[in-house]
């Protein structure tokens, strides 16, 4: 139905794509992966006519027969929304927040002229009905923020289904969503394609969701389609030597010595986290809300312990609280057996933790060189100014950058790199406990890999504890010695990785393990 | 690296009207004092290149020096605003939600409230009109201007992970905001003050232009345009030269200051 043949596109003079080829058939889903600023996204707003000024294409896109590359904007029009639907990544900014749902699904059909203003109305209702958004629980007038990041998805759905297109492409439509959304929306998704003989264009980084989802599979890289054929037996039998290498690197374990000694550097007891809510009425109380309810851990010396759960679980808050940034309503910290308090913290005892966060572009201030970032906790520590250039080497040459870089700003840096030089940052004064709040979350597989690697490498060279946060379960599984699994503000269950992952007891674990898509065992041997 | 061309347009005339103020300090065609009636109304000629006034004032040499009123007060103005405003919008975002925070922010809705030109007339009234009182009117009202610029700016700051980074790190309040956000909100400072210094031009030309700015005989544009306008219809050019001078300068300090904040950002200097 939708083919490309021999598609390029240069944008100013740079090639983005390279003779790229595929072919999506009626009612199949296909996925398209690859790493970032591999050029899928680049392929759909190719074959869209959503391409920035500058771009020049070359080949073929045929849709339903008819050259696309050749066709004008106003047929484009024609065809977007009612021929082609697309959906985005980030549902909290793909809908027009002072609008109500109703009327932003009823809008494409006005616009496409292919329903009277009641009419129209009505089908908004039936459409956000199927993608699981019924008019009694979720009425036409709700806004965008009065729904979930999941719901949103839906409302962007339904909006891309509203006039039945015959295809629809779907760029990372789950990868801002947590494990539980990811799994509902894809159900959705694949009852769409079912159903309404839709074709499903995936576009995705995750080779697990392309496993459970697609039926043929292309892989990107640098522009270009390295392999593509049936999804099962690209996985079993992939030749190109970049699809191996995906796999291998997506189910990367690195290798861990356990060294683990028997005192707690951590401890933490009951702890209580309320905040504020919103008030109802004007002048009314406050009423609180309890993020964190009763969380009690231990973390010994050298050990990797995981913490998992959905976004708004309390996972963030309960970080904050132990790193001292914000202060307990009960319970307590304590770090090698001396209490933490919000507030002032002597620097000796804080210098004894520090912490990587997700994002490798808002971790570090944009306006100092890498030395200076790097050298930040020497804050806590008195160490002589002479000394800490080099140990700022020697911590940049530890996660595998050269002491030459110090003299950098960071925007000059991969994603990868920022977050190596973020993990140089955190132990450069040799902390004991480094917390991991989603590290590789924002990293292509392969970076991940060596991240992981890096991550237990320096773990047995420095004794490091770790408390790795994240909604990944597969990098959660591959790193840690204990994982806890939190929901709604306590510790639903706990115990050794590998005992919870294979038996878990609780319904929230079953129910997230299950969630989680995976590449089926037999496939990759 | 290539400049912008704009930041380098901007930087010229405001650069021109600069070291016009300047030399006007030492040296004018003619002295701004030197009245020859005989002389009045003439158009712009060898002598006289921008023509003279009703009084047959040089007109050229009453810009150079009306530049340095106007300068000197912009200066001073936008030095007040900053000084007060860029630390108390700093306290009120490193305190976000507090008494403190409140008592600021409401303390600038209070002087907001006012119309600001308005304020400046009853302030030159009472105290006696004078570039001082000018200075001091047109400075008070770039306080709130900079501390909401400052704490919008920092707010956003707070938020992220390098502040975190830097909290866990052991900084205080007082250090991230001076170490982090400061120098990241300085691009919109220098934007910021740039819009001010020219309002402030304006603001200066528009006291004296209802004679309550720089006193005669000492030359101010504003007043050169009040006097001027009966005149419009016999000597176009009494007025024109002085309306030029203000729209050109307020032009190239905006021109100036969006090329600085360009220049100043590494992330748009690698775009570029």
């Amino acid at each position: 139905m939708l083919s490309a043949e021999g598609l390029s596109l240069d944008i100013h003079g740079q090639s983005i794509l390279r003779d790229v080829s595929f072919e999506v058939a009626p009612g199949e889903v296909f996925g398209l992966v690859g790493e970032s600023g591999s050029g899928k996204s680049m392929t759909a707003l190719c074959a869209m006519g959503l391409l920035p000024r500058g771009a020049v294409r070359r080949g073929a896109v045929r849709f339903g027969g008819e050259d696309l590359l050749g066709a004008g904007e106003r047929r484009m029009c024609d065809l977007r929304g009612r021929q082609m639907g697309m959906i985005f990544q980030e549902p909290m900014t793909a809908l027009n927040p002072v609008r109500t749902i109703g009327d932003q699904v009823a809008e494409t059909l006005l616009v496409h002229g292919a329903a009277g203003r009641f009419e129209a109305r009505d089908v908004a209702r039936e459409r956000l009905a199927r993608v699981g958004l019924p008019e009694e629980r979720f009425g036409l007038d709700r806004y965008p923020h009065e729904l979930s990041g999941g719901q949103r998805q839906r409302v962007c759905i339904a909006l891309a289904v509203a006039l039945r297109p015959r295809l629809l492409i779907a760029d990372e439509p789950t990868t801002a969503l947590d494990v539980t959304t990811q799994a509902q929306i894809l159900d959705l998704l694949r009852g769409l394609v079912d159903e309404e003989g839709m074709a499903l264009w995936l576009i995705t980084h995750d080779l697990a969701v392309v496993a459970d989802m697609a039926d043929h599979v292309a892989v990107m890289r640098h522009g270009r389609v390295v392999e593509a054929a049936a999804t099962e037996r690209l996985f079993r039998a992939g030749r190109h030597e970049y699809t191996q290498r995906l796999l291998r690197d997506s189910r990367h374990v690195p290798k861990r010595v356990a060294a683990v000694g028997p005192a707690p550097v951590l401890e933490v007891r009951g702890a209580v986290r309320d905040y504020p809510a919103k008030r109802l009425r004007l002048l009314g109380p406050r009423s609180m809300f309890r993020a964190v309810d009763g969380v009690s851990l231990d973390i010994r010396a050298g050990e990797s312990v995981g913490l998992v759960g959905e976004s708004g679980c309390g996972k963030s808050t309960l970080t904050r609280a132990i790193l001292g940034l914000d202060p307990l309503q009960g319970g307590e910290v304590r770090l090698d057996g001396q209490p933490v308090h919000a507030g002032y913290l002597p620097g000796a005892l804080r210098a004894r933790m520090q912490v990587v966060f997700q994002d490798p572009y808002g971790s570090f201030n944009p306006r100092h060189r890498v030395g200076r970032l790097v050298a930040e906790p020497f804050h806590l520590v008195p160490v002589a100014v002479s000394g800490r250039r080099q140990r700022v080497a020697g911590a940049l040459q530890a996660v595998g950058l050269e002491p030459a870089d110090m003299d950098k700003f960071i925007h000059e840096f991969s994603g990868g790199q920022r977050q190596r030089i973020a993990i140089a940052r955190a132990i450069v004064i040799r902390p004991k406990l480094v917390i991991l709040d989603e590290a590789v979350s924002a990293l292509d597989v392969s970076i991940r890999a060596q991240i992981l690697d890096l991550l237990a490498d320096m773990q047995q060279r420095f004794g490091l504890s770790y408390l790795f946060i994240s909604h990944d379960l597969g990098v959660v599984r591959a790193i840690t010695d204990r994982v806890l699994v939190m929901q709604a503000g306590r510790i639903v269950e706990q115990g050794e990785t590998g005992r919870v992952f294979e038996a878990p007891q609780h319904g929230y674990t079953r129910q997230l393990i299950a969630a989680a898509p995976r590449i089926p065992q037999d496939w990759v041997g | 690296m290539r400049l912008p061309g704009q930041l380098v347009f901007g930087a010229v005339l405001s650069a021109v009207f600069l070291l016009a103020a300047l030399v006007s300090l030492v040296w004018t065609p003619y002295g701004v004092e030197d009245l020859v009636i005989s002389n009045k109304m003439k158009p712009p000629s060898g002598a006289h290149w921008l023509g003279t006034d009703h009084f047959g004032r040089d007109i050229l040499s009453m810009l150079m020096v009306g530049a340095r009123t106007s300068i000197a007060v912009a200066i001073v103005a936008v030095g007040i605003g900053m000084a007060l405003g860029v630390p108390l919008g700093l306290a009120a975002a490193a305190n976000r939600g507090s008494l403190l925070d409140e008592v600021i922010m409401r303390g600038n809705d209070l002087v907001f409230a006012f119309p600001s030109l308005v304020i400046a007339i009853l302030i030159t009234a009472v105290f006696g009109p004078s570039a001082l009182n000018a200075i001091l009117a047109i400075g008070i009202f770039n306080i709130p201007v900079f501390a909401r610029v400052t704490r919008g700016g920092a707010l956003s700051l707070w938020t992220l992970d390098y502040v975190l980074a830097a909290r866990v790190a052991g900084k205080g309040r007082l250090r991230i905001s001076v170490e982090h956000i400061l120098t990241n909100i300085a691009n919109l400072l220098i934007v910021q003050g740039t819009i001010q210094f020219s309002l402030g031009i304006l603001a200066e030309a528009g006291l004296s232009y209802v004679g309550l700015g720089a006193q005669p005989p000492v030359p101010s544009w504003g007043r050169m345009l009040a006097e001027s306008q009966t005149l419009i219809s016999l000597a176009p050019h009494v007025a024109v030269f002085p309306g030029l001078a203000i729209v050109l300068t307020v032009l190239g300090l905006n021109l100036m200051g969006d090329g600085l904040r360009d220049l100043l950002d590494p992330r748009l200097r690698r775009a570029r």
